[in-house]
């Protein structure tokens, strides 16, 4: 326990009764000189005394003493209380170590009474004296600083602070850090380079800094004039995986965002996880809200939107393609992702282009004090991060690897083909961050991911995302600073189909991003928080030619043909008060998408359906000339009313277009879909979103609770029409239909963030239906009718739970049930010769069995001393405990002219993993 | 690439399975709803079939005739030739061979018992193709003892000019030699309480023919010649053991036009799917036949013209492979006449103890005596020598 230091403020506000109680034990040994956490060690192991202190206060003490009778009491006073220190032992023999002997009776900058009471809500009056020594001593070593912004010349007007929050031990920024203004009630968070800005009264005020994983800072701030307020934070040095929400616990109550989940790598490092690869998105698919669309697959669907609907980011840089090996695993290696926020249903202004969510991973920045490294390794991959200083103090770089060598699986396999085959994936990152001076940052990250699979002799397949982006941002004052960036992001997969040798073929599909974005940030001394800036996105993609493949293949050779786009944003957002209490997020989103020549289209007659036999034409288009232009425009409005200190009513409205989207027949996404723009037939679809929720926060047991609901109507869907070939020379409008998607639900969320039992409990009850109609029959799915979407399952319960039964063990459960999601069923069979086909009828008419799962986790890590020079713990995984045979599929197969209903399970049985990770160097880094 | 995402899957997740599991009870109100219509006018063939019927809900295989149609098909050279129903729901007619010709189109017609109309889109009958290579691979083997995966893989090789077709369709007969399992000395007669004696072997080779509940189907459409290699047909299994003698597959070519080959092409992957995740959407396969009132009303089946070229493939003896033996049951007894009951049914061989005078015998089920109960005829096909 040596080494570890009290989060004392916790402890005072979770009520623990303390009771001083003087000390009996006694040891023996020799001390000859020793430091005393040497010591301390000692005497922990030889009684069942905890010692609590900062290390920092007890570095320069010696212990000299030698017995086998040794009065530990008497001991600790003078080695202690001689140096100035003070020591509490409580009734569970725990011992804390403190600076200061003085026992102080005031809190320095708190100016009354009623402010101290404020300042320590625990009802004072009921302790007893000893107790309140202990506070008054525990406050004052946790004082709260007092900082003075500006001359002392009186309070007037409202003033702008602004400053970088980052963290002592490594330097690195601190992001989503909470800054709380109690007088106020009002708050900010950092950003993703650890800066905030908030506009205030001039006055006095005590401010509470939070982020997870961090000591709360407590500082009482007199605002006289602007100015800059940055701060360290320290490490709470408590178990390697403890999950403790502080940073945000305000969050859902008080801030602005709907719909909105922010997960931190740290939070999900216990959940159970298929073959021990920690994983953000399996971890979002237990969100309320948010479902996949099978066992095993990478594609996310928020609010009954489809895959393509969902755009992610890391650190700016687009990601097409987020899975590997089929969507087993996240294309993000888990070392280096630090957190991500996921918005799906208010997204703000400077977020665009999808219609159902946005996923905005941050990855860590790079320890900017010490090298630090991590990694691990799992039945399947072992991947390794390494970060530290450059220049230090100023210039970090933080790196990260991960491969697989999975093919001994392969080879287990009962199977020609498969023991034949080979799947290989790897992604790797690299980011520099700079910190030139206080007013300029400037940052660079690169990131590729890459799969390779063959099966046999009969296709091959790989493909790649390779992004990178530089970031430079200036502060003009503190009411502005900006920040412009260049990303550009790079897809594209190969494919080799190879089962018949004429008919053999290649196609290679690639998409090219490129981005330029220039966000400005302007806080007015009115409580304004104006966010501003434009965009320009120029999308290339060359949808490949499909090229035969092999000396036999006599395959015509296809062009699928380039589509070049550009989209032009600008959007503005403020942030207010109205009637002091009713937060307004107003924000609008305008944007202008031109499908770009050259380009060669065929003309249809007026009216009728795009098929071969309806063109009257054709159109020529220059390069570059704008062959459609689609103008969006997308307000933003969030409502945030307070009632009470925990409670709040809020209310959002959305609208948002999509430009690009994924041709798909299939209801899971495969590594060979391709994305399309928009272009003159086919539409952007855009989707309007409503949403009211409750939320409370009962914080007295560590509680948050969330009650959201929701309707979402998006237009201009895309679905194909039966039988669509994506490789074939047919101009996409003659495979495409596009019709409306309407959902709605109801989301229920309960958090427990703090203590030694931590997890949530969500529901989502949700209905989604599309329609497909047209006059003309051949355009209509479904006759026209509404059927529910792929995605639709009503009734869905995650269960989510960690369990900490001391710092080095830990327990957690995943629990998620379903409803089945709607499929396909023949419902009558008929005789054709001597065979049986099926017939089919109502899309999506029928169900697959309800889905019911449970996964559990047990973490347990190697002795927490700090100066060990490796830190490692081990994960052990046993995936769908029950064993239940979920079914991924349901299908039919005539087997000798007899029809039979399948199921393919994924998981069909307990799947038991081992996983060990390690940290090198620097123990505080997380 | 279907199959190697679910092979990933399942290897992945080598726990993974696929269970058969209970047919899904879906809308049966609907399942014997639509009306079925089909049939084919296939050149070289002198009756000309259609039948007419009922679908079924899932797991019925019953097959429910519409009976008393007015069926008729018009030639586009203008002679229109009536059905007449020979079974319930089966109706026949023969057309003349000068309306048979490369380029003709036929449309058909129903009239319902109800006066309910339908017809068909006119089908053009396209000139046939001589069927090309028929050859096979045989599977893996060096997967050791695990010589289930073994196999013959059966293809065909297009050959075509390009005035010809782009699409075909290949419907395989099989025939194959097998043996029972024990000679057959002869069989007990409960009735009659005897025991006739039978030629050893007489009973012992049978030779059966069979078309393969499969659809193959296949096209060039993509191809820059009238020409394809390997055209999958059917696999045989070595543990069926039909690879052990004589075998042989008789492959009928057949010329499709567009609209078909969609109507096979589709029900073929349908009825073939490898897990149904990553395929596309079921859809119902679109017929060429409608209602003429009302064209929303669905119907099922295909009206298709064609005409065909066959060419039979036999396997060469050095190809023969013989797996394992399926044990079949025998019992010995002795006989006495209260055995008459027990084995009323059974077939037997015979032998005697040493005694001279205790006559004992093996009884087997029927099928390990008698080739012909597994369905089987006793004449060798001339084409095995």
């Amino acid at each position: 326990m040596k080494g570890l230091i009290l989060a004392i403020v916790v402890l005072v506000y979770s009520g623990i009764t303390l009771q001083s109680q003087s000390l009996k034990v006694r040891t023996s040994g020799s001390f000859s000189n020793s430091s005393f956490i040497d010591f301390v060690e000692e005497l922990e192991q030889k009684t069942n005394l905890k010692f609590y202190f900062d290390e920092s206060a007890v570095n320069h003490l010696k212990v000299n003493a030698a017995g086998t009778d040794l009065d530990v009491d008497s001991l600790l006073f003078s080695v202690l209380v001689v140096n100035g220190l003070n020591y509490y032992s409580d009734t569970n023999n725990n011992i804390i170590v403190y600076t200061g002997s003085k026992i102080v009776e005031k809190i320095e900058g708190v100016e009354d009474k009623q402010d101290q009471a404020n300042f320590f809500p625990d009802n004072r009056t009921s302790m007893t004296k000893a107790e309140e020594n202990y506070f008054n001593a525990r406050n004052d070593v946790e004082k709260p600083a007092l900082i003075i912004i500006g001359k002392k010349n009186g309070f007037h007007g409202n003033h702008v602070l602004n400053g970088r929050i980052t963290d002592e031990a490594t330097g690195e920024p601190i992001v989503g850090a909470t800054l709380f203004f109690e007088e106020l009630g009002t708050g900010v968070a950092s950003d993703i380079d650890g800066y905030y800005k908030i506009a205030v009264k001039a006055g006095k005020y005590n401010v509470k800094a939070n982020s997870v994983s961090m000591k709360e800072g407590m500082f009482h701030v007199h605002v006289y004039e602007d100015g800059d307020f940055s701060f360290y934070m320290k490490k709470e040095l408590v178990g390697l995986d403890e999950v403790k929400v502080v940073a945000d616990r305000n969050h859902n109550v008080k801030g602005m965002q709907m719909g909105f989940e922010k997960i931190t790598s740290k939070s999900i490092k216990e959940i159970p996880v298929v073959m021990g690869e920690k994983d953000l998105v399996k971890v979002a698919q237990m969100l309320p809200g948010v479902q996949s669309s099978g066992e095993g697959t990478g594609s996310l669907h928020v609010r009954g939107g489809t895959a393509d609907q969902n755009l992610f980011y890391i650190n700016q840089v687009p990601v097409y393609n987020t899975s590997h090996l089929f969507g087993f695993f996240t294309a993000f290696s888990p070392d280096i992702v630090s957190d991500f926020s996921l918005y799906k249903s208010h997204i703000p202004a400077k977020y665009g282009g999808r219609v159902s969510s946005i996923f905005d991973i941050s990855t860590r920045q790079g320890n900017k004090k010490n090298l630090f490294a991590q990694g691990g390794i799992s039945p399947v991959t072992g991947h390794i991060s390494v970060e530290g200083p450059v220049v230090k103090d100023k210039i970090s770089f933080v790196t990260s690897m991960r491969g697989n060598y999975s093919d001994w699986l392969l080879t287990q396999i009962d199977d020609a083909d498969i023991k034949k085959s080979s799947a290989n994936f790897y992604d790797w990152s690299f980011g520099v961050n700079s910190t030139i001076n206080d007013k300029n940052i400037l940052k660079a990250f690169v990131y590729n991911s890459n799969d390779d699979f063959s099966l046999s002799d009969k296709s091959d397949y790989n493909y790649e995302n390779l992004g990178g982006m530089i970031n430079f941002r200036h502060l003009y004052s503190p009411k502005l600073s900006s920040e412009i960036a260049l990303v550009s992001s790079q897809y594209g997969f190969g494919y080799n189909e190879k089962t018949n040798p004429s008919d053999a073929y290649r196609h290679e599909y690639k998409l090219l991003h490129n981005e330029l974005r220039l966000d400005f940030l302007y806080l007015s001394l009115i409580g304004h928080r104006l966010s501003f800036g434009t965009n320009t996105i120029m999308y290339n993609l060359d949808r490949g030619d499909v090229n035969p493949y092999g000396d036999e293949s006599t395959r015509i050779p296809v062009s699928l043909g380039e589509d070049k786009g550009i989209e032009n944003v600008l959007y503005v957002c403020d942030e207010f008060k109205l009637f002091s209490r009713l937060g307004v997020s107003l924000g609008l989103r305008m944007s202008r998408f031109d499908n770009l020549g050259p380009q060669t289209l065929n003309t249809y007659f007026d009216g009728a359906s795009f098929t071969e036999g309806n063109i009257s034409g054709a159109k020529e288009f220059a390069s570059n000339e704008s062959v459609k232009a689609y103008y969006s425009l997308e307000p933003r409005l969030a409502l945030n009313m307070p009632f009470w200190e925990n409670t709040s009513v809020k209310a959002s409205y959305n609208r948002a277009a999509q430009n690009i989207f994924m041709l798909s027949n299939t209801i899971a996404v495969t590594p060979t879909n391709q994305w399309k723009l928009a272009d003159f037939y086919l539409k952007p679809p855009v989707s309007d979103q409503y949403s009211f929720g409750i939320y409370q926060n009962i914080p007295s047991a560590g509680l948050e609770t969330s009650v959201e609901v929701y309707q979402k109507n998006t237009k201009n869907v895309v679905e194909y029409k039966d039988g669509a070939d994506f490789i074939s020379s047919d101009p996409t409008e003659m495979l495409l239909l596009q019709g409306e998607q309407e959902a709605k639900g109801l989301e229920f969320m309960l958090k427990k963030k703090t203590g030694k039992f931590t997890g949530w409990l969500s529901y989502t009850y949700s209905k989604t239906s599309v329609v497909v109609d047209s006059d003309n029959p051949s355009e209509r799915i479904n006759f026209g009718n509404p059927y529910p979407s792929n995605f639709d399952k009503p009734h869905s319960v995650n269960l989510v739970t960690n369990l900490r039964s001391n710092r080095r063990l830990s327990f957690s459960t995943n629990i998620a049930y379903s409803t089945g999601r709607p499929i396909t069923f023949p419902v009558a069979m008929y005789p054709v010769e001597n065979l049986w086909f099926t017939a089919y009828s109502g899309r999506n008419a029928n169900r697959i069995p309800d889905y019911f799962r449970v996964d559990f986790s047990i973490n347990l890590e190697g002795n927490l001393n700090r100066k060990k020079f490796m830190h490692s713990y081990w994960m052990l995984n046993v995936v769908n405990v029950t064993g239940r045979k979920n079914a991924y599929s349901v299908y039919f197969e005539s087997d000798e002219g007899e029809i039979k209903a399948y199921r393919l399970s994924v998981f069909g049985q307990p799947i038991v993993t081992l996983s060990w990770i390690f940290k090198l160097g620097n123990y505080t880094n997380e | 690439m279907y199959k190697i995402i679910i092979a990933i899957l399942l290897t992945i997740g080598f726990w993974g399975c696929i269970d058969e599991i209970d047919m899904p009870n879906t809308s049966s109100d609907q399942g014997s709803s639509f009306l079925v219509i089909d049939g084919s006018i296939l050149k070289g063939d002198t009756i000309q079939y259609l039948r007419i019927s009922h679908s079924n809900p899932l797991g019925n295989y019953e097959f429910n005739p519409e009976m008393g149609c007015k069926v008729s098909v018009k030639c586009s050279l203008g002679d229109e030739y009536e059905f007449e129903e020979v079974e319930p729901g089966i109706y026949t007619t023969e057309i003349l061979p000068e309306c048979l010709i490369e380029g003709t189109s036929f449309q058909l017609f129903v009239e319902t018992m109800d006066g309910v109309k339908y017809q068909s889109e006119p089908e053009e009958l396209h000139e046939s193709v001589s069927v090309d290579n028929i050859y096979f691979e045989m599977g893996d083997e060096n997967l050791g003892a695990n010589y289930y995966d073994n196999g013959a893989q059966f293809y065909v090789d297009l050959k075509a000019a390009e005035q010809n077709s782009k699409h075909y369709r290949w419907v395989v007969e099989e025939t194959y030699e097998y043996h029972a399992r024990y000679v057959l000395a002869g069989l007990l007669d409960a009735s009659e309480k005897r025991f006739i004696e039978m030629q050893p072997e007489e009973l012992m080779v049978c030779y059966r023919t069979q078309n393969l509940k499969e659809v193959f189907a296949s096209s060039t459409q993509k191809l820059q010649v009238n020409e394809k290699k390997k055209i999958p047909l059917n696999y045989v299994p070595a543990v069926t053991n039909k690879l052990k003698y004589n075998y042989s597959i008789l492959v009928k070519q057949y010329v499709l036009s567009d609209a078909a080959y969609e109507y096979w092409n589709r029900n073929m992957l349908q009825n073939s799917s490898s897990g149904g995740f990553y395929q596309m959407q079921p859809s119902q396969t679109k017929s060429n036949i409608h209602n003429v009132a009302n064209s929303d009303e669905i119907v099922l089946g295909f009206f298709w013209v064609s005409s065909y070229q066959q060419k039979r493939f036999v396997l060469d003896k050095k190809d023969r492979v013989q797996v394992y033996e399926r044990i079949c049951k025998a019992d010995t007894f002795i006989m006495s006449s209260n055995l008459w009951i027990v084995v009323d049914k059974y077939l037997a061989n015979l032998g005697e103890y040493p005694d001279g005078r205790t006559v004992y015998g093996h009884v087997s089920p029927a099928h390990c005596l008698d080739c012909r109960e597994k369905g089987g005829v006793l004449d060798k096909p001339d084409f095995f020598d």
